[in-house]
């Protein structure tokens, strides 16, 4: 009988949590001037709306875009916060738990009272538009929570294997890359997932920094889709679902690391 | 790491001990992250001084003269109706959202900790909002609380009733839009607790029903506090978020109709670029910065405290 | 193994580095593009030495069709002036967002547009043309909102607005309907479509989630209260000692479209777009937008018989009146780098034929003189009310700089309950003193 309710509890949960993407998907297949219910799946497929999208958005451009300045932060987001992490997971001294707080302090901040002189520093860099200038903005803001997952992480591999390989003749950073680094590896998996999806969706950055068309990304793409194309829902709507493409098949093959790694570093934080 | 041994062997020929000793100190390592603290002065905290400077002037947010005004933005901050609303709902948008997200998350995971088949599928099904951008989630939304058109409206013609605008309202707006946040986001808190929950050794929860222990005892007693440190976690970060909550509510109401729905991150967008009242809004920002701090690190601590270790 | 692993992520991390340091996404692009490829930052000459292409950078608030049309008449002129590249850029609703930055960073594009703000908001920023050719062209109604008392000519205005409600002319025509020329008469005339159509058909449509058709009705109506009327509150307006209390029968009004079953339902979250497409299908009679919605209502239903009419009289014995000003603009940014190249490219949207194809996209007359508009089918509407006056829109002459977004939140407060009336004139008369003072 538990069994039984528990399966329809489950059955239930999935079909409300696959409603909006049933309703995205039905509209993006319309046309617009198709004016039944959104509820009812059209009885054509109008895979023009899908087509045009990617050509008059340049959507092909932009998903490259994404995916340069994603791989390119993330690797620099993880190795700087792995270096980060490390000393101020292993010793915390007054002076080291400062700087911890004043790193996730940087998740507090609100984006937009940094934005205009975080705008005239990039300017004066000449960085508008270029993707290193978005990489290293991008992963300051990124590091708060890389350094959490990480400090977390590290504190629970036992500091025994740490005082071995001091013994054993290693100073403090031949036995972080022979013996800490190594074990990064699951929780490494999940920050990955982590931080590409913020990168990813990005938006409130790139509006301001990515001016050039050649160089934006996405989300930007997209949002100037929409309100370019408000009364066209159906267009705006496959848009909106080849944007979610890239990620969605990403999680889908690296969901079990997720779960895993999350485990690890948030449980045991 | 043979180059830096190597290395360390020849100059030890010059200062001998000393490099050596600073290479085994814990202090040396306190140089690895350095280049973060670089990088937080330079294009967090560099940036936010001058933010804070803002708050003293009455500046309009694009024109190069400005003056100082002192504790005038604040001074209005706290005289203004306007400004407790948005405190209020970014207060419902942080605490609400957590409260909703943490408590289905649990729920889900618990029913997905057993052998249910298929629970993989279902796990997915759930998670798989988070990954859309919220932008978009906001869009999609849109196309349900639509009044002309919209999936809920069409639902209510069938059955024979009015159709009700439902992001016109203020405060329905306001929940609604915790909802949605709410649904987007409870995937996280659901992971999160699924793996503290698998993290708890079956023997404690056998031994304690070979004692006679209720299903609720056992939830109470051994699982909600091994679950602790997840729960710090997953509402530590759910709180932070929600405070902050942005893209959802612009692309739903853009915090109307009116000024209903702004919570105080929008509000400060709105008066910077719209408004024209950069001073403000960098008051406002300073406001949510606090405000949010104080929900955060109480929370922390709150819930650290209760924490038992393995 | 692990040593591989992180070798792996070193050398990606090294050549993902090697890759942005070039910063020229230009070897990405793809054939359809239609992007010039993107130089790095220019160098500071201001002409290139033979050979060396100048990029300059251009932005528009417009979207849609119209900045097709621009972008369109930006790769004609590239083709005319191959040392000169054109970075286009139209980036919707965010327009300002991005304009109000770059002016704190200073940081401006080569040309931009203006969007009715050339001299208050963009002013000190704006180079002055008085001496370009077309310059002694500018046609006598939009001179005024782009010179000022010195000659300084701030932006060429390429077309100007010529705005009133627009309506559904099938709509009044079924229900034996006048086009109602004073605001009695627009009430008259909502009550016998209400009850003709016995509530199926909105007599005004408005798009209030977007928040600028709320302000779009404040500014029509500002105008009919105070300005077009004789005597009238101009002056007072102008020195600051205007009685707000005046001005709280606007937000009564607009209340009384929604208490009397006049406007749509979801007066407060439809969009824009919507109102276009209630119109075109019958579902309402007007709004308060301007020629652009008819435009956009075709798009949804190629048979919508659009019409313009101005906006009414709100006190005794006043006339209707068009409301104007600069539509579509160009402005040069005057430290910009490419000062020479920037001139040619606006010098190129002052010719004649460019003018008339960028004012026929939006229906509109030109803002040159001496160029013939073919306004289609609103020639009719145009040639009806020829005589009536055109005043520029009330808040960017009236209204201290910022003050449209705040008529647009109190209508919206108004129309959702949050505020009376008197509590939106309050509002409007406390930011009005604020703004006014820090200008």
């Amino acid at each position: 009988m538990k069994k039984a309710i528990s399966y329809l509890a489950a059955f239930l949960i999935s079909i409300v949590h696959l409603i909006p993407f049933y309703i995205l998907i039905n509209l993006a297949l319309k046309t617009r001037q198709d004016t039944n219910s959104i509820w009812i799946p059209p009885d054509y497929l109008y895979i023009e709306n899908f087509t045009n999208v990617w050509t008059q958005s340049h959507l092909g451009l932009a998903l490259l875009n994404d995916l340069i300045i994603t791989v390119c932060t993330v690797a620099l987001v993880i190795f700087v916060g792995v270096f980060a992490a490390y000393p101020l997971a292993r010793f915390p001294t007054r002076w080291n738990n400062a700087i911890y707080t004043l790193s996730v302090a940087t998740l507090i901040v609100p984006a937009l009272t940094v934005l205009v002189p975080l705008y005239k520093l990039v300017v004066d860099l000449r960085g508008i538009s270029t993707y290193w200038a978005m990489v290293l903005v991008l992963t300051t803001f990124f590091l708060p929570t890389v350094i959490f997952l990480y400090t977390g992480f590290i504190r629970t591999i036992p500091r025994e294997l740490d005082e071995a390989a001091l013994i054993d003749g290693c100073n403090r950073y031949e036995t972080f890359f022979r013996i800490i680094f190594p074990l990064l590896k699951p929780v490494t998996a999940s920050v990955i997932i982590i931080i590409m999806l913020g990168v990813w969706n990005d938006y409130r950055f790139s509006l301001f920094l990515l001016q050039k068309r050649s160089v934006q990304t996405a989300p930007l793409v997209l949002s100037q889709f929409f309100s370019q194309f408000q009364n066209d829902l159906p267009l705006a709507a496959a848009g909106s679902l080849l944007s979610l493409i890239p990620m969605a098949l990403l999680y889908l093959f690296l969901q079990k690391y997720f779960v895993s790694g999350l485990a690890e570093g948030a449980v045991k934080g | 790491m043979d180059i830096l041994r190597s290395f360390k062997n020849n100059i030890g020929k010059v200062r001998g001990n000393q490099l050596k000793k600073f290479f085994d100190s814990p202090g040396s390592l306190n140089l690895m992250y350095i280049p973060a603290l670089f990088m937080f002065s330079v294009f967090v905290y560099y940036p936010l001084a001058q933010g804070v400077k803002f708050s003293f002037t009455n500046w309009n947010g694009y024109s190069p003269d400005y003056s100082l005004v002192g504790l005038e933005n604040y001074r209005y901050m706290f005289t203004d109706t306007r400004s407790y609303k948005v405190i209020l709902n970014t207060l419902i948008y942080g605490l609400g959202s957590t409260l909703f997200q943490n408590a289905l998350g649990l729920a889900y995971a618990m029913l997905l900790n057993t052998n249910l088949k298929g629970r993989v599928i279902v796990r997915t099904i759930v998670y798989f909002p988070v990954i859309v951008a919220p932008l978009i989630m906001g869009y999609v939304f849109y196309f349900i609380f639509q009044y002309d058109g919209g999936a809920l409206n069409d639902i209510l013609l069938v059955l024979g009733k009015e159709p009700i605008d439902w992001l016109g309202n203020g405060p329905r707006a306001v929940w609604l839009i915790t909802l949605v946040n709410t649904f987007q986001y409870m995937g996280v808190s659901m992971l999160i607790y699924l793996a503290g929950l698998q993290a708890i050794p079956k023997e404690y929860l056998e031994a304690a029903e070979i004692d006679g222990a209720s299903g609720f005892y056992k939830f109470l007693h051994i699982t909600l506090p091994l679950l602790m440190p997840a729960i710090t976690v997953s509402i530590v970060l759910n709180i932070i978020e929600g405070l902050k909550l942005f893209d959802v509510i612009i692309s739903l109401t853009n915090g109307g109709p009116g000024y209903a729905s702004h919570s105080l991150s929008t509000m400060m967008s709105d008066l910077f670029f719209a408004g024209q009242n950069a001073g403000f809004a960098a008051a406002l920002g300073n406001l949510m910065f606090a405000i949010i701090s104080f929900f955060g690190i109480t929370s922390l601590s709150f819930l650290r405290r209760r924490e038992i270790d393995l | 193994m692990s040593r591989k692993l992180y070798t792996l992520l070193g050398l990606v991390l090294i050549l993902s580095f090697a890759l942005t340091a070039c910063g020229a996404p230009a070897t990405q692009a793809t054939p359809a593009a239609t992007e010039a490829p993107a130089s790095t930052e220019a160098p500071a000459a201001t002409e290139a030495p033979a050979g060396e292409p100048i990029t300059i950078s251009v932005m528009a608030n417009r979207i849609g069709t119209q900045a097709e049309l621009l972008e369109q008449l930006a790769r004609e002129f590239e083709q005319e002036n191959p040392g000169i590249k054109v970075e286009f850029s139209a980036p919707g609703s965010d327009y300002e967002k991005l304009m109000k930055i770059k002016m704190a960073a200073n940081d401006l594009p080569d040309v931009f547009a203006t969007h009715g703000w050339a001299k208050i908001r963009y002013g000190e920023f704006l180079l002055d043309l008085r001496d370009q050719p077309w310059a002694t062209q500018l046609d006598a109604a939009i001179k005024p909102a782009v010179t000022d008392d010195s000659g300084k000519v701030y932006v060429l205005p390429i077309d100007q607005e010529k705005t009133g409600p627009a309506f559904n002319a099938d709509i009044l025509e079924q229900y034996g309907v006048e086009v109602p020329l004073t605001w009695t008469d627009f009430m008259a005339a909502c009550e016998t479509i209400k009850t003709g159509s016995e509530g199926q058909v909105d007599c005004v449509h408005m798009g209030g989630a977007d928040s600028w058709p709320v302000g779009q009705y404040y500014d029509f109506f500002s105008t009919a209260l105070a300005i077009s009327p004789t005597p009238n509150d101009e002056q007072a307006l102008l020195d600051g000692t205007y009685d707000w209390s005046k001005y709280t029968v606007l937000s009564e009004n607009l209340l009384d479209l929604k208490t009397h079953g006049y406007l749509n339902e979801d007066a407060l979250t439809a969009k824009y777009t919507d109102a276009a497409a209630a119109l075109a299908e019958g579902k309402a009679a007007f709004g308060f937008y301007g020629p652009f919605i008819c435009e956009e209502a075709l798009k949804t239903n190629p048979d919508f018989n659009c019409g313009i009419m101005p906006i009414p009289a709100l006190l005794e014995g006043d006339e209707p009146t068009f409301a104007g000003g600069e539509l579509t603009t160009w402005g040069i940014w005057k430290d910009s780098q490419h000062i020479d190249a920037a001139i040619k490219f606006v010098n190129f949207f002052a010719r004649p034929e460019n003018v008339k194809a960028v004012a026929e996209s939006n229906k509109a007359p030109a803002g040159l003189s001496g160029v013939k508009v073919d306004a289609g089918y609103l020639t009719k509407y145009y040639d009806q009310y020829a005589d009536l006056r055109t005043f520029t829109y009330f808040d960017r002459i009236y209204l201290p700089n910022g003050m449209w977004d705040v008529l647009c939140k109190n209508g919206q407060d108004v129309l959702a309950g949050g505020a009376t009336p008197e509590q939106a004139t309050e509002n409007i008369a406390k930011e009005y003193t604020r703004l006014r003072a820090g200008e």
